[in-house]
């Protein structure tokens, strides 16, 4: 039953103390705080710890939640915020899944092109891992979650230029890096 | 097409790129034990109370603990009034020789014992006990005072009548060993105290043209400093 409210209804519900609206608002909302956590962190123990600071977060501050923003806003800042709180066991990200190290095959691609591909997706986990705490937390906001601009400029409090101007600079510092790997990969 | 590598080298063409990033970092679901870790660290949400109830209620509790002052106060000051009128017309029957006896005697202890049967209140008249020449014993007689009765020991300080009245608090207050709420009042002719000690009411009554303190003496060796105004 609770499982088909609105999020202010299990918002109130949890007000009233009624644990079922919690772990429905749990349920509802755990993948989306998993995933930034371990897309962010990269260990699963860590994404962990993560998302159950996230929810007990959460829990304490339903009572002060006014609703002055959209509760997805309020979550996504609530796990930014522990992801940015917790200091950083490791900087690699996670070993992608077997069909994520898969190239993007295309038709209309040459052969070198795909080699090129898949040597360029194997550095990328590596580059993205060496980004600072703050430019992790964007990428996992826009490609993790495919939030629009808008969306994440109201996370982290910022303007929605701000966020294009970031995000625009963070491609090119990829690039740059990646293209680096691959003069050393020649080098070598 | 543009070469990868060259789009890559000089930052032109990023959509590669957001493909790759979109599928690295693609959503994943959470396990399933993550719920059980949470729920052992969480504890009841307490619920808020509305900040204007509590006002409401504290202010109706404090409202009703001012009433309750008021009316005990009022209650108080109504019963002394009575002990006082009540205390010198008992002292005017006295002098008069037209008040009722009930129990007469001489004997601090018989008429505490008396007093106690009747009552039910301990009254301690410890310096007439002391056989004291100054204070001599009467008699005592009981008198219906509104709800209540009241026990009238009469007695007389260096051959002047005085009136003593006792009976448990009507009020309900209990004090102290001091004389609470102690009141003095005087018609020129007659000198009456009123109090409240431990669990009883006490009132005397005696001619103003005595020593005020000299009808302390039945209970108290010496009188006390606060009886020595006037």
């Amino acid at each position: 039953m609770v499982l088909e409210e609105s999020d202010e209804e299990l918002i109130e519900s949890c007000r009233r103390g009624e644990s079922e609206a919690f772990r429905a608002l749990f349920e509802r909302h755990k993948d989306k705080v998993y995933s930034i956590a371990l897309r962010y962190s990269g260990d699963t123990a860590t994404a962990e710890d993560i998302v159950q600071d996230t929810f007990l977060k959460l829990f304490v501050g339903l009572k002060g939640f006014r609703g002055e923003a959209s509760f997805s806003s309020w979550l996504y800042r609530l796990v930014v915020n522990s992801c940015l709180d917790r200091k950083r066991k490791s900087r690699r990200l996670r070993p992608l899944l077997d069909e994520a190290l898969a190239m993007v095959r295309s038709p209309e691609t040459g052969a070198f092109d795909e080699m090129l591909r898949a040597e360029l997706s194997g550095h990328l986990q590596t580059v993205v891992a060496s980004l600072s705490d703050e430019q992790r937390v964007l990428l996992v906001l826009r490609y993790t979650q495919s939030l629009s601009y808008d969306e994440i400029a109201e996370i982290l409090g910022t303007s929605n230029g701000t966020i294009a101007s970031r995000l625009n600079r963070l491609h090119r510092t990829l690039a740059r890096r990646l293209s680096r790997f691959r003069k050393d990969g020649k080098r070598g | 097409m543009a070469n990868v590598a060259d789009a890559f080298r000089d930052g032109r063409d990023v959509s590669w790129l957001e493909t790759e990033l979109a599928r690295q970092l693609c959503p994943v679901a959470a396990p399933d034990s993550l719920w059980r870790r949470i729920h052992e660290q969480r504890r009841p949400l307490r619920v808020r109370p509305n900040p204007w109830r509590v006002w409401s209620i504290a202010a109706a509790a404090g409202l009703l603990l001012l009433a309750g002052m008021v009316w005990r106060l009022g209650a108080m000051r109504e019963t002394s009034n009575g002990l006082e009128a009540l205390a010198e017309r008992e002292l005017r029957g006295m002098e008069s020789g037209t008040g009722r006896v009930d129990f007469r005697s001489g004997d601090p202890r018989e008429i505490r014992e008396w007093v106690r049967a009747k009552l039910g209140v301990d009254v301690r008249l410890d310096r007439a006990a002391s056989g004291d020449r100054a204070t001599q014993l009467v008699s005592a007689r009981i008198v219906p005072f509104g709800k209540y009765s009241v026990a009238v020991i009469a007695y007389r300080v260096d051959g002047d009548y005085a009136a003593m009245l006792v009976s448990g608090s009507h009020t309900g207050v209990v004090t102290g060993a001091g004389h609470a709420g102690l009141r003095v009042r005087s018609d020129g002719e007659v000198l009456a105290y009123s109090w409240t000690r431990g669990s009883n009411d006490y009132a005397i009554a005696f001619g103003a043209a005595s020593d005020s303190r000299r009808p302390c003496l039945l209970c108290h060796a010496s009188p006390p400093a606060l009886m020595a105004f006037r």
